[in-house]
């Protein structure tokens, strides 16, 4: 993809999204709605800049980068996609054991250590986290179904 | 002035009690942790341990307490160049040169810098509120709603300089940090805008919250992916730290300016240490003779971030204790801790209570010592965490963000939130937006719509009226005056780019 086809991307975006935000502020009170609407309006016309900048961008500028999306965007979906499995794991099977699971299955995902540095990780981690944040400041972790 | 050095005496003397000493040392040890991981606030190491000292010696109670506020403003710092998460919203400037230094091998130079910075900026402020508390706590006074507004939009104009790399992305990264504060209820109508139905959004996005998302993820997807290609090598706190330390000295006049704008701005009540490390480190960069190495890892960028945080700190306790009106959140938790104590802050607590005001002073200066070894400390054992591979370390931070983000409100919901902060963050980079114009928005906005809601409400709505009132104060007058010459600097040294 040429850097001119990104940034053009990017800039027809956030010019949609200011105007959705914008067109959104006055569905409020005008009295609780002015400074959203002033920094909505300002978000369009920085945006619209962007765009007309972009535009007069010459074709192939700045090429940054090469091959296919799918490579550049595997490690962010696999970061997204374990962390939102993670935060669901917590809520359903309890903190503790999701995490074991996430850290070692992520740990093992994203490299190739072996077994105990990974385990030790994760057990010096929650170890942490158990005297400091539930023993000591009393803070309730979700239990979930298992532990 | 015989009372003020009698009471100097007495605080002196109050030092020499073991208890008090171990109570600062326990109090710097748990700051430091508290402050180093991510979610967890010097409000909160605070308010935590103020239970804590109902049965101790007022003076014990409050050394601990002021031991627990200096160190944790401080050791946001390691976590902020170690793993470019800030450890609290004080250290957000500081990622900005601190992490770009590790990755240049130069973790070690750069945790000396931040504690040298710290325990300098903290100990002359401390100095501030021994001998100026009651003129500055006036000067607190006069700030009024529109004072406050206007303080916000200078604020503001520090985006210029933040986005050196693309003005227009900087701009609307700027404007996005300020819709995205204004998310919740209104201050004054309380109607509830832009929070998608979800309750935990009703107070606000907790900057917090967004601090994490916004630099952890990102980061970590950077590691995991390669595309981190720094060297990242272990440069050891230990081996030569006081000679690292001592560098900051070199910069004389930086640490002096970074001390008074952190004075200045945490007597003003409200306004913080995240915006005076905005602040200093703006004016750290312009006045800079090597403007473009900040952001790449200049020792100047964290000396300004770092001393001016913690100068807030004895600048918040000016009219905390002259006046009882809290600086800051921590300063409210700790008049709180104070009346606990049977003391009442207010210009009558310096005569009715002077033994125990002046030991909690003393033990403040004796707190700005401990943190270096404490810190030092920490830090050379938190600071193999470099040598981790990626693969380890990524999920450990994924795994601390988690954690930072649920235990502010013990919620789900939130770590949902931080994870679409994140996702915002890692779009951010990747297009190339600067996220700095949008942390600096976060800090400023909900002031920014708060206080221009009650300027207006107290001039009946009238814009006519609200601008003669501006020009009738000389305060307002005097920040719209630096408003202007920050964004002129601003533009002109974007204009002189160009050419």
């Amino acid at each position: 993809m040429k850097s001119k086809t990104k940034e053009l991307f990017f800039a027809v975006s956030i010019s949609v999204i200011s105007l959705l935000l914008l067109m959104t502020s006055f569905t409020y009170p005008r009295e609780s709605s002015d400074f959203p609407r002033f920094l909505c309006g300002l978000m369009v016309v920085f945006s619209l800049l962007i765009l007309i900048k972009t535009l007069r961008l010459p074709v192939g500028t700045k090429e940054t980068y090469t091959g296919n999306i799918w490579g550049r965007l595997k490690i962010p979906a696999i970061v997204f996609s374990v962390t939102i499995a993670y935060v669901v794991g917590i809520m359903y099977i309890g903190y503790f054991v999701s995490s074991v699971i996430f850290f070692i299955g992520s740990m093992s995902v994203f490299g190739r250590e072996k077994l105990l540095p990974k385990a030790i990780a994760t057990a010096g981690f929650l170890i942490v986290v158990y005297a400091l944040f539930v023993s000591f400041l009393g803070i309730r972790l979700p239990q979930g179904l298992l532990f | 002035m015989e009372n003020l050095m009698s009471g100097i005496a007495q605080g002196i003397f109050s030092l020499a009690d073991p208890m008090i000493l171990l109570m600062i040392f326990a109090g710097t040890v748990f700051g430091v942790v508290i402050g180093a991981l991510p979610g967890l606030t010097s409000t909160m190491g605070v308010a935590l341990l103020v239970p804590v000292t109902f049965g101790m010696s007022p003076e014990m109670g409050l050394a601990l307490l002021g031991a627990i506020y200096c160190s944790s403003t401080y050791s946001g710092a390691i976590s902020a160049i170690l793993i470019n998460i800030p450890g609290t919203p004080a250290n957000c400037c500081t990622i900005l040169d601190g992490y770009p230094m590790t990755q240049k091998g130069e973790s070690g130079r750069a945790i000396a810098l931040a504690t040298s910075a710290s325990a300098f900026g903290g100990f002359i402020s401390i100095f501030a509120l021994l001998f100026m508390a009651p003129p500055l706590a006036e000067f607190a006074l006069k700030f009024g709603a529109q004072e406050y507004f206007l303080l916000a939009l200078f604020g503001v104009s520090v985006i210029a300089s933040l986005s050196d790399r693309n003005m227009l992305k900087g701009l609307w990264a700027g404007a996005l940090g300020l819709f995205l504060s204004i998310i919740g209820m209104h201050p004054l109508t309380g109607d509830v805008r832009f929070t998608a139905g979800i309750a935990e959004l009703y107070s606000g996005l907790p900057i917090v919250i967004a601090l994490i998302g916004l630099y952890s993820i990102p980061e970590v997807i950077s590691s995991l992916s390669g595309s981190d290609n720094s060297e990242k090598q272990v440069n050891a706190v230990g081996s030569g730290v006081i000679s690292q330390m001592m560098e900051l000295f070199k910069y004389k006049m930086l640490i002096f300016r970074a001390t008074v704008i952190g004075i200045i701005v945490g007597i003003v009540p409200g306004a913080g240490s995240s915006i005076a490390s905005f602040v200093a480190y703006d004016d750290a960069k312009r006045s800079s003779k090597t403007p473009e190495l900040f952001g790449t890892g200049s020792p100047e960028g964290v000396i300004a971030s770092e001393t001016s945080n913690n100068a807030v700190v004895g600048g918040s306790l000016i009219p905390a204790l002259t006046l009882g009106v809290p600086g800051n959140a921590v300063s409210a938790v700790l008049i709180g801790g104070l009346m606990i104590h049977g003391l009442k802050p207010g210009p009558t607590l310096f005569i009715e209570n002077s033994g125990i005001v002046y030991s909690f002073i003393m033990s403040l200066f004796v707190s700005n010592l401990a943190f270096i070894p404490v810190g030092l400390f920490i830090a050379r054992y938190g600071i193999k965490l470099i040598e981790t591979p990626a693969s380890i370390l990524g999920p450990l931070v994924i795994g601390l963000a988690v954690m930072g983000s649920y235990a502010i409100n013990m919620s789900v919901v939130e770590i949902m939130l931080m994870l679409g902060i994140g996702l915002i963050g890692f779009l951010m980079k990747e297009f190339d937006v600067p996220r700095e114009p949008l942390v600096l928005g976060l800090v400023l906005g909900s002031m920014a719509e708060g206080e221009l809601a009650r300027a207006f409400s107290l001039v009946h709505g009238s814009v006519p009226m609200l601008l003669k009132s501006m020009a009738r104060s000389p305060l307002s007058l005097v920040i719209i005056a630096l408003t202007l010459l920050s964004l002129w600097q601003g533009v002109r040294k974007q204009f002189l780019k160009k050419k």
